[in-house]
């Protein structure tokens, strides 16, 4: 009788841990990077919070950013995302609470805060209840503050009119921006360069804000307390 | 037989309350979310890494660890393991950067130095974290001219391969434009944060002129990004 109830015990215990439920073909070496960098998520402590990372988020906090991950993504498989630069993705018509991860997770050279900014951005877009955030199409032209071309530096492929912008602070380059922001600013137990590379980051992310109000609102955002 | 029947009933009711407990709490969790868990997917751990698959090859690892040189003194021993260890870890919060790493010894610079150049060019994260902890401890000329370097490189141009481009996903291409450049722009970004502290070291001529230098080269590196931060560097703060 005891080994039956140990049994029922260990099982219970071994589902409770269960975050994440990662299909079979997942490498063991990305599954590990997967869970190393959420649980450096899962760990952070923040001194404070910007108005709108609270709106979305709530605080600067490891549990905030578990529960909002895991309130959008339950699964995790393997998948080319499209295209041969990817990390990672979510599908909406295939299912919109699963993460799908690239091969370029481990063999790409990003820094850590690069890939969970893909991670959460990502996250976003499974609010089915939200249309999953759909990006709008950049303008035409779209043109950076020296009003030069929105473009790939080496291909030159320019961002205009492709499906890569918001015009609102709480799609997913919006709520990374802000995530990444916060991290910057009110992380306590963040390194320099952890620090730092959310910074650098967001600077990508808020490029893709095609509304100056929103752009300018998110910056106020970002100096309020 | 009638006590075996007792305890099975016992441990039937005890199991369904276990389980309606359990799913009560993970479905409670789990907002938006109403997808169920299939039955041919593991359940994952932190402890449990067992996959079918072989790991892949690592393009950003180091070919060969790097051994301590010879001529360090015990303590830059230790740290030069620690470092290869943090590198190879991929954990950038690691507090040892923090806490080891911001007062080094000129060998240790110069073996930094060193291992930077023999890092793959394809690297891009540890051979930032090198640019990075080089420029948050200036301390002479060699660092300087290590960081002048830096903008003499080739750009990289993809992280798949430095030396050809590759078609980007326009959704997300921005991060990959941010990671080639990140040795040029960890860099930076530590110069200008020494700048806004008030680093003393600058209030010399000599680094002051070097560090001129510095931003000049890095105004002419052939990438817009990496451009317009030194820019910036620039008019904020006039040297
Ligand atoms: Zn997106």
């Amino acid at each position: 009788m005891f080994k039956t109830l140990l049994i029922v015990g260990m099982a219970i215990v071994s589902l409770q841990a269960m975050a994440l439920s990662y299909d079979k073909n997942v490498p063991a070496n990305i599954k590990s990077q997967m869970e190393a960098d959420l649980g450096f998520m899962n760990g952070i402590q923040g001194s404070s919070q910007t108005p709108l990372h609270k709106e979305i988020f709530g605080q600067v906090s490891g549990a905030a950013y578990k529960k909002f991950f895991e309130s959008h993504i339950v699964e995790v498989g393997m998948n080319s995302c499209g295209n041969g630069m990817a990390v990672a993705c979510v599908i909406p018509f295939m299912n919109e609470n699963k993460m799908w991860l690239t091969q370029n997770f481990v063999k790409f050279s990003h820094p850590q805060i690069a890939r969970l900014m893909v991670v959460y951005h990502e996250s976003r877009h499974a609010e089915g209840n939200n249309g999953n955030w759909p990006h709008d199409d950049c303008p035409t032209p779209f043109l950076d503050d020296n009003g030069k071309d929105m473009a790939s530096i080496w291909t030159g492929s320019k961002l205009e009119g492709q499906p890569a912008c918001d015009s609102t602070a709480y799609g997913s380059y919006g709520s990374s921006t802000i995530l990444l922001k916060n991290v910057a600013k009110f992380c306590s137990n963040c390194g320099d360069k952890v620090k730092m590379d959310a910074d650098m980051y967001a600077t990508d992310q808020l490029g893709r804000i095609d509304d100056a109000k929103v752009k300018k609102s998110m910056l106020a955002d970002f100096d309020a307390k | 037989m009638r006590n075996n029947s007792v305890v099975l009933k016992i441990l039937f009711f005890t199991g369904v309350l276990l389980l309606g407990a359990l799913l009560f709490f993970k479905y409670s969790h789990r907002g938006t979310s109403t997808n169920a868990v299939e039955k041919n997917e593991v359940a994952v751990s932190l402890k449990d890494n067992k996959s079918e698959v072989q790991p892949l090859t690592i393009l950003s690892e180091p070919k060969e660890v790097e051994k301590a040189p010879a001529q360090f003194n015990s303590e830059e021993q230790r740290k030069w393991g620690m470092i290869q260890e943090i590198m190879k870890s991929k954990n950038d919060n690691d507090p040892r950067l923090d806490k080891e790493f911001r007062d080094m010894t000129l060998a240790f610079h110069a073996e930094l130095f060193h291992q930077y150049q023999t890092l793959p060019m394809e690297s891009r994260n540890e051979r930032g974290l090198i640019a990075f902890l080089i420029a948050r401890d200036i301390k002479n000329s060699q660092d300087m001219e290590f960081l002048k370097s830096i903008y003499n490189e080739k750009p990289c141009m993809s992280l798949n391969d430095c030396t050809t481009t590759s078609e980007s996903d326009p959704h997300l291409a921005g991060i990959d434009q941010t990671s080639v450049n990140y040795p040029q722009l960890a860099a930076l970004y530590q110069i200008e944060k020494q700048l806004n502290s008030g680093n003393k070291i600058f209030e010399s001529n000599d680094f002051k002129d070097q560090l001129r230098q510095v931003l000049a080269h890095a105004s002419q590196f052939p990438v817009p990004m990496v451009q317009k931060k030194a820019d910036a560097i620039k008019a904020a703060h006039p040297l």
